[in-house]
């Protein structure tokens, strides 16, 4: 996954890559994507994701929408890696 | 307590690790009887090596999860070991990468009609299968180019063994940018080696 326009998107919009968990996260919007989301969606995509207002809890851009058990497990992650 | 998917994972690597073991030696027995032939032939400055590994438990489990959209396990899902095809795996390091092609026509005999799963551009040519049709689990076998293997060696010591937090890191897009750089640099070097050593002493004209 060699550096490329949408990973200087996310990285100019203060996202985070964790490789453990293969995410790009943002504490001050709430916001988590998957790699593979990433990886599969254009620029369109992400811009359009990024548009959209941040939530209370967090907003997960996954592939397959994750199971409330694994959200609950990567808000746990999330808070313990701020 | 709740068992995780962890637990459930590191108990079936316990129940699988004899026959894995087993696996292996007859995978590094087989390749190396099979390679025999061509050793014989090699120049001095040439080289084919066999290694072998069998997947650390945590090495396996981490490979599971990382398959997981989010690198998480859902607690509602099933996993398994067995859907790994490297739990087993032959390396065959050869010097130069020319002599990649006498090892995979041997390699191919002693393991029919295994899975080509190849990067081209590395030289690199990688095979899955199993050694009996029964098997639980299945094997690789690779046939690297010996610059790229032993990078690959190095960077496995340096990213797995002494801090498993940083398993993965490896997989960052700028670490992996980097590799490739590095990987390229190493196949070229291999290639000027070639055209060195078979263009022979420049001619006087």
């Amino acid at each position: 996954m060699p550096e490329g326009p949408k990973l200087a998107l996310l990285k100019r919009r203060g996202f985070i890559y964790d490789f453990r968990r293969m995410i790009y996260y943002n504490p001050r919007v709430r916001k988590v994507f998957s790699a593979e989301a990433v990886e599969d969606h254009d620029l369109r995509w992400i811009y359009a994701r990024l548009r959209e207002p941040p939530r209370t809890s967090w907003t997960f851009y996954f592939n397959d929408p994750p199971s409330a058990d694994v959200r609950g497990e990567l808000i746990r992650y999330l808070s313990g890696v701020q | 307590m709740k068992r995780t998917a962890e637990d459930v994972l590191r108990e079936e690597y316990a129940s699988l690790l004899p026959e894995l073991r087993f696996l292996r030696h007859v995978m590094q027995v087989t390749a190396n009887h099979s390679l025999l032939d061509v050793r014989e032939t090699l120049g001095g400055h040439e080289r084919i090596d066999v290694e072998s590994r069998v997947k650390s438990c945590e090495s396996a489990i981490d490979k599971v999860r990382r398959r997981t959209e989010g690198g998480t396990f859902d607690p509602s899902t099933r996993y398994s070991l067995t859907q790994l095809k490297d739990l087993v795996g032959v390396r065959v390091l050869v010097f130069p990468k020319q002599r990649a092609k006498d090892a995979i026509i041997r390699l191919k005999r002693a393991f029919p009609r295994w899975r080509a799963d190849h990067l081209p551009a590395l030289g690199v040519y990688k095979f899955h299968g199993k050694i009996r049709p029964g098997d639980p689990v299945g094997a690789e076998y690779q046939v690297v180019p010996a610059l790229v293997g032993m990078f690959w060696a190095v960077e496995h010591d340096t990213f797995y063994k002494p801090d498993p937090a940083l398993r993965g890191a490896e997989k960052h897009p700028r670490l992996q940018a980097a590799r490739e750089r590095l990987e390229k640099e190493l196949v070229a070097f291999e290639d000027t080696f070639q055209e060195v050593v078979e263009g022979g002493p420049p001619r006087v004209l």
